[in-house]
Formats: C-alpha cells, structure tokens, sequence
C-alpha cells in the first residue's frame, strides 16, 4: 500500500536525520540511541499518518493540524528524553524542540528537492 | 514501576484486539482516485458490476451494463474501475470497457428521453451548466415531466419554460409518479441517476426492456427498473478510510510496543 511506503520512507528519514543530532546533543550510548530512534517510532508515524489524513479528509485544518502534531511529537519526546535522561543535565524538551525543527527543515528541502 | 508494565500490557492487548477488528473490517484491496471515462465493449453484451475489484463479489444488480454504455470511473484497483450506473454503485472490469478521450469524455452525449423530477427537498436546481458550480436558472418542482435532449457527466440538457439549463439526472427518475405534469415528449424509458455532488455516469440511452413509443404520453416503466439506491455498494471513499484505519491501528501497537521496549530499556539500566 502506498500509505505503508510514505509511513516507512518517513521513519527512516528521521531515523538518518534525527538519531545523528541526538549524538551530537549528548546521546552517546547504544541504549540511549535505541531510546532516542524507538521514541521516533513513537512519533513520527503518527505525525504521518495523521498529515496525510488532513491531506486526504481535512484539507481546511492541514496546516494548523500539522503545527499541532509536530508541537505534540516535540512534547512526547521531550518527555521520553526527559524519563530516560538521555540528554544529561540538559533541558530535554528544548533539545527535541531542536532535534525536531532539524528534521522538519531537512523534510521540506528534501520535498523541494524531489519537486 | 510494575503496575505501569501490567497497564501497558493492557493496553496492548486492548490495541491487538482493535487491531484485529481493523484487518477483519476494513478493504483489504488498494483504492487509488481515478477521473476517466470508458465505453462498455464486452463479448457477449453486458458487462457485470460488483460490490468488490474482483469477481469473487457478488454482483450488484441482476442485470447487466449494455455494449456502448459510457461510465465515469472515480477510482480504480488492480484493473477494476469504480462507477455508478442506474442508481447503482459498484465496481466494473476494466478489461470489458474502452478507456474514452478526455476530449470525447467532455461531449454531450444525445438522449431523447423523458424524466421525471424526483428530489428528497421537493425540486431541482436547472442551471447555465453541467455542474454544480454553475450558477442557477430556476429550481424545478419534483413531478415535471422533462424532456432530456443530450447528456453529459450525468447532466441533462433539458427545456423547461423556453429556457435550456442544465440537471442533475440523480435527481430524476424515468418512472411517472401518480401526479405528473405532462409535456409533450418523444421519449423511450432510459433509466438515469448518477449523483449531482459527484460526476457519477453519463450514459447512453439503454433499452434494458424495450417500450413502445408512446407520442406525447409518459412512458411507462416496469417496477423492476426503477433505481433503487444501493446503500450496501463499497465506495472508493469508504475503502480508503477503511484502509487508514487498518494503517493507524497498526500504528497504534507499534507505538505500543515501542513505549514497552523503552520501558524494559530503561528497566534494565537502572538495575
């Protein structure tokens, strides 16, 4: 199904994307890079998921929608970082905050690209 | 730290049964939107519509699509289209029909028939165009009898009042109700209701059961060709959503699972 091909393409950009940042912010063991990559799992396809249903269903909330789900998925995994202490006496939403803003400009370059 | 684990196994179970209900409920066939016209051209006459891209469903109507019929398909999967004919919503062999030139597609196509309006509100709308973005003429009462010239898109070109416009043919049927204004018409029964929101089917005139040409009086129809709606037809629309749900379901428990795993994860280290 062309959904799972979206869904699976995404993950792995944020996993070539995301996992790399958390290393340079301070994740720097396997378990807490395995932590950082499962939190995307988490995330980013339902973040997915759900622009492709605005897309799709909801065309007048696709971009107030969209700001929402990333907001979201910036809180979830502040909060994952947070439990877990990847990032050590760091403030972990702000870090997600930025792990996710590099990702999303890296998405939309990518678009643009593919365009 | 033990109840969290009991709670989110709950949860995973909870998840796999949705799940579980998400693989049994939902269309198991890829659905992708289609915006084409065919002609119906097959062996031996007809041609079959089903509930389902397969002939494995069951078939819609007991008749079938006449040769020359042309179809508007709004979705397509594995070479079956998704139409609408007579009232009727189904999925149709690909392989049987002629795929139409957008340009021949967007020309009306002559009827010469007569129908009868027929709306849930009480009239409908005639207007400059075929469609609904055009704007509108008059709205017309249900039970006028209209004499349809040509077609199109599943619109009507009709003269109502020494007016020409346009109607959605959805909103009509070829059966006379037990009141009807009556016009002088030339007409053979040709049955016709694709939707007004959506370009459903335009369509030849058909003879399904041959009439007899009855001058200036109505023709009749038999009960049996009347359109019924077809409540229990898979729409395109329906499969699609069907196909998300059965997506996010299975989101669902990969997140579920992943929350798990960082648990044992960060279980582990702490120990």
């Amino acid at each position: 199904m062309w959904i799972l091909n979206i869904l699976i393409f995404n993950l792995c950009t944020a996993f070539i994307l995301e996992i790399p940042t958390g290393w340079a912010f301070g994740a720097n063991t396997k378990k807490k890079l395995i932590t950082l990559a499962l939190a995307n799992v988490i995330t980013n396809p339902a973040v997915v998921l759900g622009r492709l249903s605005l897309t799709l269903f909801l065309q007048e909330w696709e971009k107030s929608g969209i700001i929402l789900m990333e907001l979201a998925a910036v809180a979830v995994e502040g909060f994952i970082f947070s439990k877990c202490k990847i990032f050590n006496r760091k403030n972990p939403y702000i870090i997600s905050l930025a792990i996710n803003l590099i990702s999303f400009a890296s998405g939309e370059v990518i678009n643009l690209l593919i365009k | 730290m033990k109840k969290t684990i009991f709670v989110l196994c709950m949860v995973f179970v909870i998840v796999m049964s949705i799940a579980a209900t998400a693989f049994a409920d939902a269309a198991v066939y890829d659905v992708e939107k289609a915006d084409f016209s065919v002609i119906v051209k097959t062996p031996d006459g007809g041609l079959n519509m089903r509930y389902g891209p397969g002939t494995k469903y069951d078939k819609v109507m007991s008749g079938r699509i006449p040769d020359n019929v042309q179809l508007y398909i709004s979705a397509v999967s594995d070479n079956w289209g998704y139409t609408s004919y007579n009232g009727y919503e189904g999925w149709v062999a690909l392989s049987q029909t002629v795929r139409v030139s957008e340009k021949e597609a967007k020309t009306p196509v002559k009827a010469g028939y007569t129908v009868y309006v027929k709306t849930p509100d009480g009239g409908v709308n005639m207007r400059t165009g075929p469609g609904t973005n055009n704007s509108i003429i008059v709205k017309i009462a249900d039970g006028v009898a209209l004499y349809v010239e040509e077609t199109l898109d599943g619109w009507g070109h009709i003269n109502y009042n020494g007016q020409y416009g346009w109607i959605a043919l959805s909103q009509t049927t070829t059966t006379a109700p037990a009141q009807v204004e009556t016009k002088p018409v030339e007409t053979k029964p040709v049955e016709t209701k694709p939707d007004e929101t959506k370009p459903a089917t335009p369509t030849e005139e058909v003879n399904q059961s041959p009439a007899p040409d009855t001058g200036n009086e109505p023709a009749s129809v038999t009960p049996s060709q009347t359109v019924p709606m077809s409540n229990s037809a898979v729409t395109a629309e329906n499969a699609m959503s069907g196909q998300f749900m059965l997506i996010a379901a299975v989101v669902l428990l990969i997140i579920v699972i992943a929350i798990l795993l960082i648990v044992i994860i960060n279980m582990r280290s702490r120990k």
